[in-house]
């Protein structure tokens, strides 16, 4: 089970999330345009957690963890703030509605994306897929 | 990010480097809202040296083309990278924005 890194949701923490996410990936030798997609979609998650969700009460916080797969590229996060709205709906398409733009490209960008409540925590698991597949080594 | 400008007689070409992300989205709208010429108020955007947009960026380009037509002018992308030009097209704004695919042809749109 990789290690959960944790951050206080807070606007200021982008980069403190966001650099040892890229790090990480590019220490496991992973291709850099899926790493740099999945820095992205991160970005997303966590802007979405600090402007709508746990960054507006105090304690707010966010965990993540990268998944590395032999063809896909996962990375659990999670948030302790208020659940999630429901997916948007079809229809809901306006490009300009701002706020809305982070989730249209965590849906359209990540291969699998699922999130459930647990105990108190948002848990987002999403995948990228690998185009050329991993560079992990097999496993032994 | 770091950020070249040129003013030329039919626009001002802004030419970010790097990425355009949360931590940085706000001075890049500062500076082109700072841009704006009352005049000639273009701006193209050379995106060739941008391998990254989310959507803190997607609102600046949304905001400042508003802007920008508010004034009768406009705002044109061009030379983008395949991961902007994804970011682009998923987000629907390919199409409201005007994107060409060299500086010569944002020049001229």
């Amino acid at each position: 089970m990789p290690r959960l890194r944790r951050h206080p949701a807070e606007i200021g923490q982008l980069l403190a999330v966001l650099d040892p996410l890229e790090a990480q990936g590019l220490a496991l030798g992973l291709p850099r345009a899926a790493v740099l997609r999945l820095r992205l979609l991160a970005e997303e998650l966590f802007i979405n957690s600090v402007l709508h969700g746990c960054g507006r009460t105090a304690g707010g916080c966010v965990a993540w963890a990268l998944k590395p797969g032999r063809t896909t590229l996962g990375l659990r996060y999670l948030d302790n703030g208020p659940p999630w709205p429901p997916p948007a709906q079809p229809g809901d398409t306006d490009p300009q509605r701002v706020g809305g733009q982070g989730l249209r490209l965590l849906e359209a960008m990540a291969s699998r994306l699922t999130r459930r409540r647990l105990g108190g925590w948002n848990v987002v698991h999403l995948e990228i897929l690998l185009r050329n597949g991993s560079c992990l080594p097999p496993a032994s | 990010m770091s950020l070249g400008i040129e003013k030329l007689e039919m626009a001002s070409v802004f030419s970010p480097q790097g990425r355009i992300d949360g931590a940085n989205a706000g001075a890049l709208e500062a500076a082109l809202l700072a841009a704006i010429d009352p005049v000639v108020p273009r701006i193209v955007l050379d995106l060739a040296q941008v391998e990254y947009i989310s959507s803190a960026g997607l609102r600046v380009v949304v905001l400042v083309g508003k802007r920008l037509k508010q004034r009768g002018g406009k705002l044109v992308l061009c030379n983008l990278q395949a991961l902007v030009l994804e970011v682009f097209e998923i987000s629907g704004l390919v199409g409201l924005v005007a994107i060409t695919g060299n500086r010569s042809a944002a020049l001229a749109a």
